[in-house]
């Protein structure tokens, strides 16, 4: 799996991808080179060749003009007479010219002396001269009387001005020098006629050169002005006037190879090979590098898979297909006891015992779970976890080995612990509910539904259970719950809740919190007890000592009232008697028994009131019903009608028309008319008397107050307790003092009471509770 | 001497009347039906009966509102003695707070205990 180094080497190629780009782009840079040479060089022939034929036109133009000039001369000597003198000259040198353009002017020198020149106005200035002895023509003229033909001087500055050329023949007659000969032909003439001018035109550059025979030095003509290279020209010699004609391409411009578009493009092209290459060959070098991290890798996995494998803290097996043990690690040995080569001679069937009959049905499941049997035959419970690979078509089994044997033990206890714990809360009726605040969702015990006669299918909601509290403890549990999650703390409290049958139930509830790691609230959990048992008997036990108080309080009432009104009449009954006993005088004996029939009077309505008051208490009993206030006022008012109409009494009846109340009908008939009765006997004569009847009611009571606006009774100075017996009052004679005493007792036998609020002339107020 | 009575029981004023004169008919005896009377006579004049007979059940003004309401030093020649047919141990124990009680008497009085009462006041 891991390269050998040579093997690595090898690709020499691929190992230096930069350097074969190198080698590439020399390469195709180099061939680039090479055709742009090429192509250059071919241009240049081209060129060349095109440069020497018009090079070639040229001469043929001047060979036509030396010619032409040769039969012009050659025609003038013909003309020389027998005297040696030209005859008609002016005549044939007009002739001659005009059929010759190429020719300016001719004359005839004889010996060596001009004395002939046509046109003569131009050339008159040349008459007389010599030109063997004159400087400028002398060599010239010397060399054509020696070589003995014609030839061509100049160009040169003629002595009548103008600057040209001069092709002089020399004349021999019967073989002695007669003289020249000659024709007169203008630079500019010539150049034209040559065809050297016109080229000018063509971008070519054609001139005339010539050595100066009398100074030696090469002189140009018509040369151009520009700097040029006489290397680049070629050249053509005419023998007969010692001329060399040049020919240049001036429009011709040094090439630069660096700029030619082949070496551009190849340039370019090499660049592009250089990159691919470097490309191409650097794909498997990457490889490579990609295989050697891979390898890393590997061989770091096989160490990790190494280390896992015998340090794991669960045993490992590796198996066969034949069940065959491969390996197994050091956790393995040590849990079962056996030594490795122990190991080998078992088929893991023999070593665990499960459930499944079939021991090959076991490996095909991908957990299960068994007894591992140990060396000393003591069984691990374990949990196998299997993985089946496929290697080379034959399936082997690695299996993770977990002991749950402590699991397995705490398991139970735990499944014990919640058994008991739910026969606990079955046999204690205890509800259980949890609320999980993230989703908002309720979970009951079976005992909570069975509290709240819930349906157990019922969905339950905040809303539900609310509505679920008894409405007078509804804000007592909301201020619970709002206590709860505020300060995330459980409480204990008790509450009232109404089952769906409408019973009333009193439950005793513990709340916890339970926090998540960051401190806030996550599940609210509690407990409710059903106390409404315990609950009765704790109410019935405060109304029976309550009671007990109550009656003892009036008991010790009545004995006061027996004590004072009862002993009043006694000791008046003994203080008489005493005094009997002492009196002779029959008169005054009489006056006593008066007295003593009057005291028994008194102590016989005594009794009666006594009675009354007696009769109330057994009473007590009497049938409660639902009695409609608003008809016994009207009752009440029909009875008392005579006295309103003498007092002048206005009553204000602001009692509902569907107010009722649970009490004795008589107690109610007898209380509304001792108050009211004892209302119009206060009534104040001076002013127009009211009687205001409100009803209202509070949390335990139904109240009707009744107001007036009649003297008042001032009960600071007067004894407080109007309300007991034989309590009278200053202007209030007729009263006995007993009527709103019994009204009272009536009042709180049934449970409620009556309160008293006075000023004198302020006017009273009754207030009535009945108890709901 | 003087003996005053306040107590609004008719019957006993007039067996009072009786029996003091039975006794000696120089006493003067003065009598009130509340206590709101005696108290409005007491406001204006100093107490100038020895002995004085003060019920405590009586409309308008009972007994312990009379002696709370009374300026002590118009009594400071006066004996008062609480007189009641109550035979409530409530009231006897009440009437142990009151210093100028001279004594709490229970009704009805008898001629040997009014002779004890004015025994001092005759020569």
């Amino acid at each position: 799996m891991i390269p050998k180094d040579n093997q690595y080497f090898d690709n020499w190629f691929y190992n230096h991808p930069k350097l074969m780009a190198l080698i590439a782009f020399c390469v195709i840079l180099f061939l680039s080179i090479l055709i742009a040479v090429k192509d250059s060089t071919i241009k240049n022939n081209e060129k060349e060749r095109a440069l020497a034929q018009k090079l070639r036109r040229v001469e043929d133009n001047i060979d036509q003009i030396l010619k032409s000039s040769y039969v012009t001369t050659l025609s003038l000597a013909l003309t020389i007479d027998l005297e040696g003198n030209p005859k008609d000259f002016d005549e044939v040198a007009k002739k001659l010219l005009n059929s010759n353009p190429n020719i300016n002017g001719v004359e005839m020198a004889k010996d060596g002396v001009i004395n002939y020149v046509y046109p003569y106005e131009r050339n008159n200035e040349a008459l007389g001269l010599n030109v063997l002895e004159y400087e400028i023509s002398k060599k010239e003229a010397l060399y054509t009387i020696e070589q003995g033909k014609m030839y061509f001087a100049g160009p040169f500055y003629f002595k009548q001005k103008g600057l040209g050329i001069i092709g002089r023949l020399p004349i021999f007659i019967d073989n002695q020098f007669w003289g020249f000969s000659a024709v007169i032909i203008d630079l500019d003439t010539f150049l034209k006629k040559s065809g050297m001018r016109r080229l000018n035109k063509d971008g070519y550059h054609a001139f005339l050169s010539k050595i100066n025979p009398n100074t030696g030095e090469r002189e140009f003509f018509n040369a151009p002005q520009e700097n040029f290279d006489i290397n680049n020209a070629i050249k053509l010699r005419v023998e007969d006037a010692g001329w060399e004609i040049y020919l240049i391409n001036i429009n011709h411009k040094t090439h630069y190879l660096i700029l030619s578009p082949f070496v551009i493009f190849g340039l370019f092209l090499a660049l592009l090979f250089a990159f691919l290459t470097f490309l191409i060959l650097k794909k498997p070098a990457q490889l490579q590098h990609h295989i050697r991290l891979q390898t890393r890798k590997l061989l770091n996995s096989e160490i990790k898979y190494r280390a896992i494998f015998q340090e794991v803290g669960l045993s490992v097996v590796h198996l066969d297909e034949n069940e065959q043990l491969i390996e197994v690690n050091g956790k393995f040995l040590n849990s079962t006891g056996f030594t490795f080569a122990e190991v080998t001679n078992f088929r893991f069937s023999d070593l665990i015992k499960t459930n499944h009959d079939v021991y090959s049905n076991i490996l095909d499941h991908e957990k299960f779970e068994g007894h591992l049997i140990c060396k000393n035959k003591s069984e691990i419970c374990v949990r196998v976890i299997n993985s089946t690979l496929n290697l080379n078509n034959r399936k082997t089994h690695i299996l993770l080995i977990e002991d749950i044997t402590e699991k397995k033990l705490s398991e139970k206890k735990l499944k014990d612990l919640r058994s008991q714990m739910e026969m606990a809360i079955r046999l204690s009726k205890l509800g259980y509910w949890e609320w999980d605040l993230a989703s908002d969702s309720i979970t009951w015990s079976n005992e909570m539904y069975e509290l709240f006669g819930f349906d157990k299918n019922t969905q339950l909601t905040r809303n539900l259970i609310a509505n679920s509290v008894h409405e007078d403890d509804v804000e007592e549990y909301e201020q619970q719950l709002r206590n709860i999650l505020s300060t995330r703390k459980g409480s204990t409290f008790e509450g009232r809740i109404k089952t769906e049958d409408n019973k009333v139930k009193h439950m005793l509830a513990r709340v916890d919190c339970d926090l998540n790691d960051f401190g806030e609230l996550a599940k609210i959990k509690g407990t409710l007890l059903d106390i409404t048992d315990k609950k009765e008997i704790l109410i019935n036990l405060q109304h029976s000592y309550q009671m007990v108080v109550e009656q003892n309080e009036r008991f010790l009432n009545f004995s006061y009232i027996i004590s004072h009104n009862l002993r009043a009449h006694s000791s008046n009954i003994q203080g008489i008697i005493e005094l009997i006993k002492d009196i002779d005088d029959k008169e005054e004996e009489l006056q006593m028994f008066n007295l003593l029939e009057n005291v028994t009077k008194s102590l016989d309505e005594t009794l009666s009131d006594l009675n009354e008051v007696v009769r109330v208490r057994q009473d007590k009993e009497g049938i409660i019903e639902n009695v409609p206030l608003f008809p016994f006022i009207k009752k009440v008012e029909n009875i008392l009608k005579r006295e309103i109409k003498v007092n002048r009494i206005y009553i204000i009846n602001e009692i509902p028309r569907d107010a009722t109340i649970s009490f004795n009908s008589s107690y109610l008939e007898s209380i509304l008319l001792n108050i009211i009765s004892n209302v119009i006997k206060f009534s104040n004569p001076d002013v127009k008397s009211e009687i205001k009847l409100t009803y209202q009611e509070n949390k335990s009571y139904k109240i009707v107050k009744v107001e007036d606006n009649g003297r008042g009774m001032d009960l600071e100075t007067n004894n407080s307790d109007i309300l007991g017996m034989y309590s009278t009052f200053k202007d209030f004679k007729n009263s006995r003092g007993i009527s709103l005493f019994v009204s009272n007792n009536q009042m709180q036998s049934m449970g409620g009471k009556i309160e008293v609020k006075s000023e004198l002339t302020e006017g009273s107020e009754f207030t009535l509770y009945f108890k709901k | 001497m003087k003996i005053c009575i306040i107590d609004d029981d008719k019957i006993y004023q007039l067996l009072m009347r009786k029996l003091i004169s039975k006794i000696d008919a120089n006493i003067t005896v003065k009598v009130f039906c509340n206590g709101e009377d005696a108290f409005n006579f007491y406001k204006e004049n100093t107490c100038t009966s020895e002995i004085i007979l003060l019920d405590i059940n009586m409309p308008k003004m009972n007994g312990w509102k009379f002696l709370d309401n009374i300026e002590e030093k118009k009594f400071k020649n006066s004996k008062i003695y609480l007189t009641t047919s109550s035979i409530a141990y409530s009231d006897k124990e009440k009437a142990k707070k009151y210093s100028i009680i001279e004594d709490y008497l229970v009704k009805p009085l008898t001629k040997e205990k009014i002779r004890e009462l004015i025994k001092p006041y005759i020569i």
